[in-house]
């Protein structure tokens, strides 16, 4: 069975093909939001140079969000267009889950965190547990001190991962102290062979999709959250 | 820091001198009643950057993309948006946090979206100087 994975969620643009055991190949690209010009080409360039076609593509796996509204927009309508003229299926898997793969086994807390501007982070908490990871936070888009709140009620020590880190690596180190640890620059952001990987784990739980019912996942912010910007930029 | 017009022309070289101070990431926000001279100052923004197309009001389109010399100008117009639950489907943060330049009309509409640091210009009529005579606004931090 092999896995066409989609990863183009933020800054990062990113396709990798798996046969369902091991990465084939990988093309990452960390530069700018150029996916609408970078994404199909990258695709081809990973198939011609493993010689396989759509034809021999059984699942098309691709990040849902958060994210980039653009760019969630642009792996999930790539997802659907190349999925769609055989009708195979499609697997969106939610792009912090995905961050949890590029550290497995992580005896830390994994928190992976996207910078969602305004600071608000896009985050979420996994912890590994017998060769596979639990939620310990849904995903959410929480302001940064009090996702940070959250973290502190919780035991043991952490490893962020995620673009929100260059962002507030400050804070987290102020708020968490020792108990906060980093990710290095090859796990650091999101890659489509976590995507991939973690498409493996969600085609086992059958929890496929069709072209039609793929759908992007922008984790929009609460009301409740809005409010509090509204009134707290009026001043 | 306050500039008066009394042409389109002249619009279009204050809107010029703006321009010349603003660079990749900057947010304008352009103020001014219906027929006050908006799009007249963006088209003149837009032709500062080097954009030699033809600059018409987003009302309908949301935005318009103006491919500039080496920079792009993004000109919204959120009269139209509702709230800003609305703007959030057009995917707005991707420009304001992004590479080009943005020229909002009818900001008022998203503000709890705009960020901090953005620069504002306000186009004012006073038929007192003549039906032509706009007087425009620049502010901003470290003007």
């Amino acid at each position: 069975m092999k896995i066409l994975a989609i990863e183009a969620s933020a800054v990062v643009c990113s396709v990798a093909v798996s046969d369902g055991e091991t990465i084939l190949g990988e093309y990452t690209v960390n530069n700018k939001k150029t996916h609408s010009q970078m994404l199909l080409p990258m695709i081809k360039s990973v198939m011609d140079s493993l010689s396989l076609t759509m034809e021999d593509i059984d699942v098309v796996a691709c990040s849902e969000g958060p994210g980039s509204f653009t760019g969630i927009r642009i792996g999930i309508a790539t997802a659907k267009g190349l999925a769609s003229p055989r009708k195979i299926p499609v697997c969106t898997v939610p792009t912090l889950e995905a961050m949890a793969y590029n550290l497995p086994f992580c005896k830390n807390t994994v928190v992976p965190i996207m910078d969602a501007r305004r600071n608000q982070v896009y985050c979420a908490a996994y912890a590994w547990q017998d060769g596979e990871f639990e939620q310990v936070l849904e995903p959410a888009a929480k302001g940064i001190d009090a996702f940070l709140s959250e973290l502190e009620n919780i035991c043991g020590s952490f490893t962020f991962v995620g673009d929100g880190v260059g962002a507030y690596e400050g804070i987290i180190k102020d708020r968490l102290g020792e108990r906060a640890a980093f990710s290095k620059p090859n796990a650091s952001l999101q890659n489509a062979s976590s995507v991939c990987a973690l498409a493996c784990r969600y085609i086992k739980e059958n929890k496929l999709k069709t072209y039609l019912t793929a759908q992007p996942v922008y984790l929009r912010k609460s009301q409740a959250e809005r409010e509090y910007a509204e009134k707290h930029g009026e001043k | 820091m306050k500039f008066e017009s009394y042409s389109a022309e002249q619009t279009k070289d204050i809107a010029k001198t703006i321009a010349d101070r603003l660079s990749e990431g900057d947010i304008l926000l352009l103020d001014g009643e219906l027929g006050a001279g908006k799009t007249v100052f963006a088209s003149g923004f837009a032709a500062a950057k080097g954009y030699k197309g033809y600059v018409s009001s987003p009302t309908f389109t949301l935005v318009n993309e103006y491919d500039g010399d080496g920079i792009m100008i993004y000109h919204f117009d959120m009269y139209r948006i509702e709230n800003c639950d609305d703007s959030d489907s057009l995917g707005i943060d991707d420009y304001l946090f992004g590479d080009g330049i943005c020229l909002i009309e009818w900001s008022e509409k998203i503000s709890s979206l705009i960020p901090e640091g953005a620069y504002k210009v306000t186009i004012t009529k006073n038929t007192d100087f003549g039906d032509d005579y706009r007087l425009i606004e620049f502010e901003g931090e470290n003007i």
